[in-house]
């Protein structure tokens, strides 16, 4: 039979496993999270260009917890292709703009307020091509918004506010003009 | 031979007592960095690059898309003031102050996450800047299938669901001090 010191140890030794495996799993499962948001935005021809998530509030992708008041558009990126440059205009009642990493974290955000100029302009780089833009800003980026990213892959949401159902032709037009495009380094350089 | 079975059976339960730690920690209303007001609850840190672990695991398990800093926060109810769970066939009302922001939202999702609907296009939402108000400032509103006043959100069916009131353009929670903060409450009319 088993001693009762014994019970104790084995039941020690369980908890502290026990411990060990909750805390790997907390960590590990954004990195092998199946459906996490990336997965599924990835089921839609949005690499390089904006693609409704939403439409009049209903999800066209099974993202939970999405504002129905809300048009939203995303677009997937990878700054080891080149860096992004994201643009819209137009004036809606409300829109912000958010900045997720390849594990769906929110590494940067804004508003139309905290805008510059109330206008969506928006680069997003890595380290090089920050040290690059430094060097020779070209003018056009004067008004833009510029992010460094660590990671290659992520993604921009813009969620644009739809006060009420009038506001849809707005809302639509607005997110349908909005560009993700790859930024030209040389291009500028040659025409500057 | 004991001593191994004993070794199997230790690693065993702790290896399904951490998975199910694990998997309980990371539910939808875990208090990992949480943010309570009222019946009210909120995850700032949900759209931070820094946010705890839990929160990380929880976000990206479910595949959300939390609102950044500058975006808004977003403050969950699954209970009324008196602690029973909100279901879709009873009748609520929500009053009171909302916390400073430029718009608000408050909608009625599944525990999943899902937008409920009413009639398959009309979603139970409704947008600050279109709700009447008190002479106060604060806002009365009723949601459930009973026909209300004014400011009513139509909502039918059963079962559980949860409301979540988004402020849009607000600092509270990540710059702001919260003690002072009040959310409406939910009081349960009838069912």
């Amino acid at each position: 039979m088993l001693s009762f010191k014994r019970l104790i140890y084995l039941a020690s030794v369980t908890l502290l496993v026990a411990g060990i495996i909750h805390i790997l799993v907390v960590l590990l499962i954004p990195s092998y999270a199946a459906k996490d948001a990336w997965a599924k935005l990835g089921s839609e021809d949005n690499f390089w260009k904006f693609k409704p998530i939403s439409s009049a509030g209903r999800n066209k992708i099974a993202i939970p917890l999405l504002d129905p008041a809300f048009d939203v558009s995303a677009c997937r990126f990878d700054l080891t292709d080149a860096p992004l440059k994201v643009q819209a205009n137009g004036n809606l009642a409300f829109w912000s703009v958010a900045i997720f990493d390849r594990l769906g974290r929110n590494t940067y955000s804004f508003n139309d307020r905290t805008a510059i100029e109330g206008q969506l302009s928006l680069i997003v780089v890595n380290a090089v091509q920050l040290a690059r833009l430094r060097k020779d800003q070209p003018d056009e980026l004067k008004e833009s918004v510029i992010v460094e990213a660590n990671q290659g892959q992520g993604f921009v949401l813009i969620r644009a506010l739809r006060p009420d159902a009038s506001w849809k032709p707005i809302t639509d037009a607005y997110l349908a003009n909005a560009s993700c495009e790859k930024f030209d380094f040389e291009a500028q350089e040659s025409s500057g | 031979m004991r001593s191994f079975l004993q070794l199997f059976l230790v690693l065993v339960c702790g290896l399904a007592l951490g998975a199910w730690a694990a998997w309980y920690s990371v539910q939808r209303n875990h208090g990992f960095g949480a943010l309570n007001i009222g019946v009210w609850t909120a995850w700032p840190s949900a759209g931070d690059v820094n946010s705890d672990p839990y929160t990380r695991a929880k976000v990206a398990a479910e595949g959300e898309v939390p609102l950044g800093a500058a975006e808004g926060l977003a403050f969950h109810a699954t209970q009324d003031e008196q602690g029973a769970p909100l279901r879709r066939e009873c009748q609520y009302d929500i009053s009171g102050q909302t916390p400073l922001a430029r718009l608000w939202t408050l909608t009625a999702h599944s525990l999943e996450g899902e937008v409920l609907f009413r009639d398959n296009n009309t979603a139970a939402s409704i947008v600050s800047r279109n709700l009447s108000r008190r002479p106060d400032g604060s806002i009365s509103m009723q949601i459930g299938k009973t026909v209300a006043h004014s400011n009513w959100i139509n909502l039918d069916g059963n079962g559980p669901y949860q409301i979540v009131i988004r402020l849009y353009d607000s600092q509270l929670g990540r710059a702001s001090d919260v003690s002072e903060t009040t959310m409406p409450t939910v009081r349960l009319l009838s069912c």
